[in-house]
């Protein structure tokens, strides 16, 4: 992409963008804000109508100011959102369901034949008539690259991939990556975390407002090349790493008694009141069942969750709150008004909250002095990613929970937000308020937590206190202040 | 003056109200069109009649407007009308006294509003099929109830005094000048009203109707609120049942057919949404307002009923258009104001 600026209804989302990607190069993405990142791709996929720049792909101008030259490029994007479509087999997402496949009378069996040396190449055992919906989530990202391939496409898009796939999985992704990028294929690995691109990526572009402000060579890929970038984060992470002290004499406030569901075997643990506990999980169907025993939305097979001592069913308790992942769309009712969506969870607590206006008045009044006084008039769709972040987390403040589970709060955030969502985090902790944090990447959560448990296949527990930091097996931010204890 | 251009702001910020205030200025537009084609439109007794005429609708809109805004519809309610209609009849018919009548028929509709929340709440079902088997099953009873027949004039039985005190206090009679119909429709509009918007079980249907999932992670018991409003649906459908009964003096099996659909039409003509969340019964009160005014205005131009039924249909459909381009609009907006 050559001096790329591109426009919609007179809003600019790129600006002077230049990006070359080689072949069978992997090339880093460090957004450090997401203005501009959809856009981006947007541009790079589909060739929309050009304010001024130039646009190549395979030695090929396929767009420019002047014109666009083709329709859409062939770029696969690889992300939270999967493209395959449910309900049908692995080999029909490969072979059939992609642009090209002409075959009107199906040879499955020959089709069959045809994928197998792909499937050995990448080293997956999965039946090719497997369903998309049992495959698991690193099964899914090795399919839909496969499937680019299949395709032909020259150019993946790998969007925040570590927050899908695990640890040891991504160290897989990688080994594959390589061998497809030895073989021409390019990757465009976009993380908002720089030591995640450290382990793969041979040059990394840094993006901020829709603009690409550096491109890091080979030798500039070190870990403290990115200070100037991300200072004020990182001192802020710094200077809290060990505010959070773990202080095990505290009083438990959350027991999971031997829950037991379809993946989920006997797991057992507890959260002590104000401590950060983070479990990441290694087995993401383990993940997926925990998430909905907690929400209510799967019953336990067995067990018992008690907060307080008091055997609890999820989510009708509010002593125990959920953040759900991305919660400005997920948790908002946005047909209310804001200081209604503030107030939701209130009426145990305040009974006469919706009869009395003068309670809610006085709510405001308190909370403007924190979210400031225009949100309250704004409707919630008007509303900044950050503002609905902000309230749904003073929500939960409202509510006054003994603890708080956040699945994956720091997914597809950039790092305004993120520290935005750690601030808030911070809060809960300071009024006592337990936070557990379910995520699969520990970036960003590591540097919060007094505990970490590691979930594996079979419910297996992995405990560290925060003096074991150090020994995570881990490349994440922060990680290496656990070393020298500074 | 300025704070009362905010409260002026805040009032037309209320969520429906912009839709609610655009039926009432259609109302009012409509109702003078049709007087000055006809000018006994405007007469008393024109105005009274309509006040009754349409307390039935409204009484179904309110029903219907509940279950929209959490997000379902029911399409049981015509029939519930019919079944209570005929059961109220034929246990008068055979010497029940007035108010045990009532109330047992104000039971049965209870049961099957319990029904058809927990096939929507707790089993899951997709609520026009859940309420549509209930519909059939409510008709069915209608049928049944008197072996197949109308029945007879309520009074047979219980002596002329009784059916006529039936009859007048649901239909018949007047207070303060105005038929008792609709003090009756409108003494439970405002507690409806009151319920929705200003009590806990309110907020919760509307919370349920906007979102779900949140819903239940702020402690919303979706079942028991779902349930909950079929029950008040179904209460409304019962009252409207005894308003036909006392009107015809007999129970008819075919009483409220099609009425869900004119709760439907009342709902989002008055701007409740059908996608569930939002919406203001002050908006259905001015839809089932259009409604009886559309209605009784082309008659007394003397239009055909096909005419009629047109019409309507088309101000049903320009009302949900309205509602979908302004949902989408609004997406576009967001979707411009996230990016930049």
């Amino acid at each position: 992409m050559e001096r790329v600026t591109y426009k919609e209804q007179d809003v600019t989302y790129l600006q002077n963008f230049e990006l070359n990607i080689y072949e069978g190069e992997i090339v880093g993405l460090l957004p450090i804000n997401a203005y501009g990142l959809p856009a981006f791709l947007h541009v790079l996929r589909s060739n929309p109508p050009l304010y001024y720049g130039y646009v190549y792909y395979m030695d090929t101008l396929v767009n420019s100011w002047q014109g666009m030259k083709r329709s859409s490029n062939r770029i696969s994007i690889i992300g939270g959102q999967s493209s395959l479509v449910e309900g049908q087999s692995v080999l029909s997402n490969i072979f059939i369901l992609r642009p090209g496949f002409k075959q009107e009378i199906l040879r499955m069996n020959l089709l069959k034949k045809q994928l197998q040396p792909f499937l050995d190449d990448m080293n997956l055992s999965i039946s090719p008539d497997t369903l998309v919906e049992q495959l698991t989530a690193f099964e899914r990202v090795m399919v839909e690259i496969l499937r680019a391939v299949v395709a032909g496409s020259h150019l993946i898009v790998l969007l925040e991939i570590s927050t899908i796939v695990n640890d040891s999985e991504i160290a897989r992704l990688h080994e594959i990556m390589k061998h497809y990028a030895d073989n021409g294929t390019s990757f465009l690995y976009a993380s908002p975390h720089f030591e995640e691109l450290l382990q793969i990526c041979d040059r990394a572009a840094i993006m901020t407002d829709g603009c690409i402000v550096k491109v890091l060579s080979g030798d500039q890929m070190k870990p403290d090349t990115l200070l100037n970038f991300d200072s004020e984060y990182d001192m802020r992470v710094r200077r809290t790493l060990h505010i959070w002290s773990d202080d095990n004499t505290q009083k438990v406030v959350f027991e999971a008694k031997n829950i037991t569901g379809q993946y989920i075997k006997g797991l057992n643990f507890q959260v002590y009141s104000g401590e950060c506990l983070v479990i990441q999980n290694l087995d993401n169907r383990i993940f997926h069942e925990l998430i909905h025993i907690l929400t209510g939305n799967e019953p336990m097979a067995e067990g018992t969750i008690l907060v307080e001592g008091c055997a609890v069913k999820p989510c009708k308790n509010r002593k125990m709150a959920v953040v759900l992942e991305r919660p400005g769309k997920t948790m908002l009712f946005k047909p209310m008004s804001y200081l209604d969506n503030l107030c939701m969870t209130i009426d145990e607590r305040i009974p006469g909250v919706w009869m009395d206006s003068k309670i809610r008045k006085s709510i405001r009044l308190e909370y403007s002095k924190i979210l400031g006084d225009d949100v309250f008039d704004k409707k919630i769709d008007d509303l900044t990613d950050i503002e609905k972040t902000e309230l749904v987390y003073m929500r939960i403040m409202l509510q006054r929970p003994d603890i708080v589970f956040c699945v994956q709060p720091f997914k597809g955030m950039d790092m305004a937000h993120r520290m935005r969502i750690r601030e808030l985090q911070e809060m809960f902790l300071v009024h006592g308020i337990a936070v557990v944090i379910l995520t699969i990447n520990m970036a960003d959560a590591l540097s919060l937590a007094n505990r970490v448990i590691q979930i594996k296949e079979n419910t297996v527990l992995t405990e560290y206190e925060q003096k074991d930091f150090s020994k995570l097996p881990l490349t994440v931010p922060w990680h290496s202040l656990y070393h020298t204890g500074s | 003056m300025i704070k009362k251009q905010n409260e002026l702001k805040k009032f037309w910020k209320i969520r429906g109200m912009g839709a609610a205030l655009t039926a009432f200025i259609g109302l009012i537009v409509i109702y003078i069109a049709f007087g000055l084609i006809n000018p006994m439109v405007f007469s008393g007794q024109n105005i009274l009649n309509l006040l009754r005429s349409m307390s039935k609708y409204l009484l179904i809109g309110v029903a219907q407007s509940c279950v929209m805004i959490t997000g379902n519809i029911d399409l049981s309610l015509g029939s519930l009308v019919g079944m209570s209609a005929m059961i109220v009849a034929t246990l008068m018919v055979s010497g029940v006294p007035v108010i045990a009548a009532i109330f047992i028929t104000l039971l049965c509709g209870i049961a099957i509003g319990i029904l058809n929340g927990l096939l929507v709440g707790k089993f899951k079902l997709p609520p026009f099929i859940a309420t549509l088997g209930t519909m059939f099953v409510a008709r069915g009873i209608a049928y049944m109830v008197n072996n197949n027949r109308n029945t007879d004039n309520i009074g047979i039985k219980l002596g002329k005094g009784s059916a006529d005190a039936f009859q007048q206090f649901f239909y018949y009679g007047k207070t303060a000048g105005i038929y008792n119909t609709f003090w009756i429709s409108l003494i439970l509009f405002i507690a409806f009203f009151f319920l929705l918007s200003k009590t806990r079980t309110g907020r919760h249907i509307y919370a349920i109707g906007s979102n779900v999932e949140a819903s239940k992670l702020s402690g919303v018991d979706v079942v028991r609120t779902t349930i909950k409003t079929y029950i008040f649906s179904s209460v409304c459908a019962v009252i409207v049942g005894f308003i036909l009964c006392a009107q015809a003096g007999m129970g008819n099996m075919e009483a409220g057919n099609m009425y869900e659909m004119y709760g439907v039409a009342a709902g989002v003509i008055g701007g409740v949404s059908p996608l569930g969340g939002s919406g203001l019964l002050l908006g259905t009160f001015a839809g089932a307002a259009v409604w009886q005014t559309l209605e009784n205005g082309l008659n007394m131009i003397g239009a055909q009923v096909g005419i009629q039924r047109i019409v309507i249909g088309i101000i049903v459909v320009l009302a949900v258009l309205m509602d979908v381009v302004i949902r989408s609009g609004k997406k576009i907006k967001i979707a411009n104001k996230s990016t930049k």
